[in-house]
């Protein structure tokens, strides 16, 4: 079931292991990220006056979600590079 | 296809002990950018503005509207260094897209003082001769990877962790300097930190992680795009990448300024009605500051 990774080149181990962080890393903030998306969409379509303010709050939403796909792929990055 | 990327900025030459790497000359280019705005927009006021005077206003303007609608009446104290953040930020992500930046090489200083990767004519990573080498010592293979013949004279300001990190550290000492100015020493810890007393540990985390993820966001969002532009750096299908890169430049712009008022709204937060001397003295304080 598990894959034996003795003896094993170190470099190609990192390489698959940064996909693998990257990829997984991935997963949770898209879904975050659209259903943050989808639950401002909700309310412009309640309250059109307020889309200024719905649309701020949405970027920042955003941007938090998405810093934790950044910081899988910092690792992903260090993992490359360093 | 070979990436010549480094997660590290290359050095260009030392002033002394302190070794100077291409983004940091990027970030004093968009400095000079700034400085040279700000001198022409400042220098004959005029009560109707014109000109560089106009736009530098458009742009204020809006951010001081964007910073009352958090901060309320601390606006115009922590406007001074919001907006810096957010124009600094800006600016030096947009100066990373001109042509020239990240392909403009000059030889690498370092690779004359070590004669082994002296071979390394090429701009890409050899990876051939570490991975004979001893696996035991994996890390001094690495070292010897990266000591690449050109590298890139100027770099994207924001691609340097040193510097995301420097405006984080600045971002977290006037979050918590606005605290402690606000509540007193005392009061800031019984207030905000030590509140329910066994949250102490994890608020203490949680404070210590948000300028860590302040400046790893924005590191990992330019540097990812620098990579993403020298993968992408084709003609025609690289328009819509350079597309993606100014909408995210200006989004991490705006979340990392943003964020830093947030948290120091919420740091330096009195309820209001708290007190109706403690009102009075809060406000002269606040209009003798001016």
């Amino acid at each position: 079931m598990f894959v034996n990774l003795q003896g094993a080149d170190p470099e190609a181990v990192r390489r698959i292991a940064a996909a693998m962080a990257i990829a997984f890393g991935g997963l949770g903030p898209a879904l975050g990220i659209g259903l943050g998306v989808k639950a401002a969409l909700e309310a412009i379509g309640r309250n059109p006056e307020a889309e200024n303010a719905i649309r701020t709050t949405m970027i920042i939403g955003i941007g938090l979600a998405e810093a934790v796909a950044i910081y899988c792929f910092v690792v992903a990055l260090i993992l490359v590079f360093v | 296809m070979e990436v010549h990327a480094s997660l590290r900025a290359e050095d260009l030459f030392y002033l002394g002990p302190v070794p100077i790497t291409n983004s940091m000359l990027m970030a004093w280019l968009a400095l000079a950018l700034l400085a040279i705005v700000g001198f022409l927009a400042g220098r004959n006021p005029q009560l109707v503005p014109t000109g560089v005077q106009n736009v530098v206003e458009v742009i204020l303007e809006g951010l001081m509207g964007l910073v009352q609608n958090t901060a309320g009446p601390r606006a115009r104290r922590v406007f001074p260094l919001i907006a810096t953040l957010f124009l600094f930020i800006v600016t030096a992500n947009y100066m990373a897209l001109l042509p020239g930046v990240g392909t403009i090489l000059i030889s690498n200083p370092k690779a004359e003082a070590a004669p082994s990767s002296a071979g390394l004519h090429t701009a890409g990573v050899a990876e051939a001769a570490p991975l004979e080498a001893e696996t035991a010592t994996t890390k001094k293979a690495v070292t010897a990877r990266h000591e690449l013949a050109m590298i890139p004279l100027l770099r994207a300001a924001n691609a340097d962790v040193n510097m995301t990190l420097g405006m984080g550290l600045i971002a977290f000492l006037f979050i918590h300097g606005s605290g402690i100015a606000v509540h007193g020493l005392r009061g800031y810890w019984v207030n905000d930190l030590a509140n329910p007393p066994l949250m102490t540990p994890i608020k203490l985390i949680i404070e210590c992680f948000v300028p860590v993820s302040l400046s790893m966001r924005l590191f990992g969002n330019v540097f990812g795009g620098e990579m993403l532009m020298t993968v992408m750096s084709f003609p025609i299908i690289a328009i819509p990448f350079l597309f993606m890169e100014l909408l995210f430049g200006l989004i991490q712009a705006v979340i990392f300024s943003l964020l830093t008022l947030i948290f120091t709204s919420l740091a330096s937060y009195v309820p209001p009605g708290h007190g109706d001397d403690h009102g009075d003295a809060h406000g002269q304080a606040v209009h003798l500051a001016h």
